[in-house]
């Protein structure tokens, strides 16, 4: 526990993205598995224990502390963890802590009101930075300023490989992850996983300065639209079936409609959208549906939601993010005209031969469904991340209104 | 033997400060009057412009540095233990363990002790002597940090995390904030304590105050002016500043500096943020919530008066205790108290 509330600790002040990074390889080098591999799942938000609530942990300071001393000290620091922590009668470095690991093995195990013994017992050996810990570890929501791509950042830091490499594997790991940390520490081999149904990381685009375009070849380029919606991978094989989100979010929840028309196996790159009778509906029509854990069949049938396809990542096992762009689109073409998948439809190429052509047609795009234009190299490689070069996005300018107040 | 006349008959609060009838001086004044005892160099406790001025020769060496002429036309040192009588008042200065010098004021009267303790500590400085409590029938303290939040870590701990910190980041300065008096020699001397032998750079601000503790007998190792050194120069090394120039233009010279601070306020998290701090290190020269406690419970004064901060919580907590406590601001003001 002393090792990760020091890590809580430093990271909750330190402002620098480097720094943060930093701090967190040093970490994952000197803690021991699995401890390391709870902080991980707790620093990326997979860790939570049904049966530990805050309320808890408010009756265990009730207990201790003067009501009036207490009310007095929450309104002066104004977080309850904090206080709590802070304000826990006790020596500030007890003897013999618990370690992370030990915490959530019996937390994981113990039932409601087993809890508040169990954590009483561990408050009176912690010092004041570790008990904020355990509280945090708890109650859920670290904040210390760390997203699940920068834990992964330092992953790769950790093991010298590409960030894009963990982002591959993370959807088939589990908690606490000590077939990762072996591979990453040259002590075991890349870890086997179940990849029929993982996030494969999405290639992103950069926006297009328009300065640039002069230096660009047309013939070398392919254009499409860009659609208003949300971006989205589509991942189906020998019955898995699952819709990430952008960042590799497991959304499929909300999307039954979606993964009960993937019958079929193929990973896809595609914008998620809502689509009445062939109309493409504005996007807060896709924000109904989007952050719930449940649909209900009225929502499934007002707002029925449909993949515009932009690129094929995987043919059943076949890879085929190695080929250049044309040589997907191909494929693409041709495995949708075999399988003629339900709630799918192809996103057209746009033909173009000049810049002057497609910039006219960015701008007469005044369609609420189109966001822009996407252009990509037609030699380019599936890459995962926002490599410079290959992919831009040329979205339409802002529709302005000249005004003045008086 | 009379009673002991009550402690409010000759000893109260007025505009000036806490005014010592008998006597006919104040301790701590907060405005210029003719006669002053004060407790330590601090500028709330010790300020310019009064005639008479009595503390030990440590504070008033501190108030010549700071003031010059206007530290006071007569200033009489008074070493520790060396009792003096004014106007039937007895007058004893005892360690009080917060900055070089700093003394608790013991007042006696007719049998009635009153301790006005200054600010103090109860951890080990080796700057400065430690408190010594010294049993009364009125303790007068203060409550800078009186809630039952602030519970300090030991000094060397934090100092630990500075030179862990400058392991891990040996190509980024280490800004420290610290006050000027006290704080500033007390880190220095921690740093020494721990191993730490390399020159410490100073802000100009620093320099004089470091200059008369060394001359008071408190070593502080090589201390070097920020002024002049080069960006390379300073990469790895350990800067203090005041808390001021830390947030200032000024610490724009420093390599990507890692921004501490030392203070008492770093024990909450959300105040050393605000403050633009990246490692906060809790080192104070005021007792913590529980040597507040403790040393109310040594001294065991049926009454206590509280003054500087958060009263309310330490006479809540000491009147649980069955003490009749009151925040200093009220005594005096309270007509029927205790009639």
């Amino acid at each position: 526990m002393r090792r990760f509330a020091e890590l809580i600790e430093s990271l909750v002040f330190m402002p620098s993205r480097n720094g943060k990074i930093r701090l967190l390889t040093a970490y994952f080098a000197a803690a021991p598995d699995p401890d390391r591999g709870w902080a991980l799942a707790a620093l990326t938000g997979g860790l939570s224990f049904p049966t530990a609530k805050a309320g808890a942990i408010r009756g265990l300071a009730a207990e201790r502390v003067d009501e009036t001393l207490f009310a007095l000290s929450y309104d002066f620091v104004g977080d309850l963890a904090e206080t709590v922590s802070l304000i826990w009668p006790g020596a500030e470095a007890a003897a013999d802590p618990p370690s992370l690991s030990d915490v959530v093995d019996a937390l994981f195990s113990a039932g409601r009101s087993e809890v508040p013994g169990l954590l009483a017992g561990w408050l009176a050996r912690l010092a004041a930075s570790e008990r904020f810990a355990l509280i945090k570890l708890i109650t859920g929501g670290l904040r210390v300023g760390v997203s699940a791509r920068l834990a992964k950042t330092a992953l790769a830091s950790l093991g010298n490989v590409d960030v894009a490499e963990i982002e591959e594997l993370w959807h088939g790991l589990e908690p606490p992850y000590s077939d990762l940390f072996a591979w990453l520490e040259g002590a075991g081999d890349r870890p086997a996983i179940d990849d029929r149904a993982v996030f494969r990381p999405l290639m992103l685009a950069n926006p297009l300065d328009e300065a640039e375009l002069s230096g660009l070849e047309p013939a070398d380029f392919r254009a499409e639209w860009k659609w208003d919606g949300i971006r989205v991978q589509l991942v189906a094989r020998d019955g898995r079936r699952r819709l990430y989100s952008r960042t590799g979010d497991d959304i499929g929840g909300a999307f039954p409609d979606i993964l009960e028309a993937a019958d079929f196996g193929a990973v896809l790159d595609g914008e998620l959208l809502v689509v009445r009778d062939g109309e493409i509906a504005p996007f807060n029509h896709l924000q109904q549906r989007l952050n719930r854990k449940t649909v209900t069949a009225r929502m499934l049938a007002e707002h029925p939601a449909e993949i515009r396809l932009y690129d094929i990542l995987f043919e059943g096992a076949e890879d085929l993010r190695g080929l250049p762009f044309d040589q997907r689109r191909a494929r693409l073409e041709d495995w949708f005209a075999r399988t003629r998948p339900a709630r799918a439809e192809l996103s057209p190429l746009i033909d173009f031969a000049a810049w002057e052509e497609l910039a006219a047609l960015r701008e007469g795009a005044r369609a609420r469904a189109i966001e822009g234009l996407m252009l990509k190299r037609g030699d380019s490689p599936y890459l995962a991340g926002r490599p410079k070069g290959p992919w831009f996005k040329w979205k339409r300018g802002a529709l302005t209104l000249d005004t003045v107040l008086m | 033997m009379p009673a002991a006349p009550r402690p409010e008959s000759w000893i109260r609060v007025v505009p000036e400060g806490l005014y010592v009838a008998p006597g006919g001086f104040f301790v701590d004044p907060v405005r210029p009057v003719e006669r002053a005892v004060v407790t330590h160099g601090h500028a709330d406790h010790a300020r310019p412009d009064n005639r008479h001025v009595l503390a030990t020769p440590e504070t008033l060496a501190i108030m010549r540095a700071r003031y010059g002429e206007a530290a006071g036309s007569a200033l009489q040192p008074m070493s520790f233990d060396e009792p003096l009588t004014i106007g039937g008042v007895t007058v004893r200065l005892v360690p009080a363990g917060h900055v070089l010098g700093s003394a608790q004021v013991v007042l006696e009267y007719r049998g009635s002790r009153v301790v006005v303790s200054g600010d103090y500590k109860r951890g080990a400085d080796p700057t400065c002597r430690p408190f010594e409590p010294v049993a009364c029938d009125v303790f007068v303290t203060e409550a800078t940090f009186g809630l039952p939040v602030f519970r300090n870590p030991a000094p060397e701990h934090e100092i630990g995390r500075l030179l862990s910190s400058l392991a891990l980041f040996p190509e980024r300065s280490h800004l420290v904030g610290v006050y000027a008096l006290g704080k500033c020699q007390r880190v220095i001397a921690l740093l020494r304590q721990a191993g730490y032998a390399a020159p410490l750079y100073l802000h100009g601000a620093l320099q004089a105050l470091c200059d008369l503790y060394e001359t008071q007998g408190v070593a502080l190792g090589a201390l070097r002016p920020v002024a002049g050194a080069s960006k390379a120069e300073l990469a790895g090394k350990i800067v203090l500043a005041p808390p001021s120039a830390v947030a200032d233009r000024w610490s724009r010279r420093m390599p990507d500096p890692v921004i501490a601070a030392a203070s008492g306020w770093m024990r909450v998290r959300q105040r050393a943020r605000q403050r633009g701090v990246e490692l906060p290190l809790i080192i104070s020269d005021h007792a913590d919530w529980d040597e507040l406690t403790a040393t109310i419970e040594e001294v065991d004064a049926p009454e206590i008066w509280v003054t500087h901060g958060r009263e309310e919580a330490l006479v809540h907590h000491a009147t649980l205790r069955g003490r009749r406590a009151r925040a200093l601001a009220l005594v005096g003001f309270e007509e029927d108290e205790g009639a």
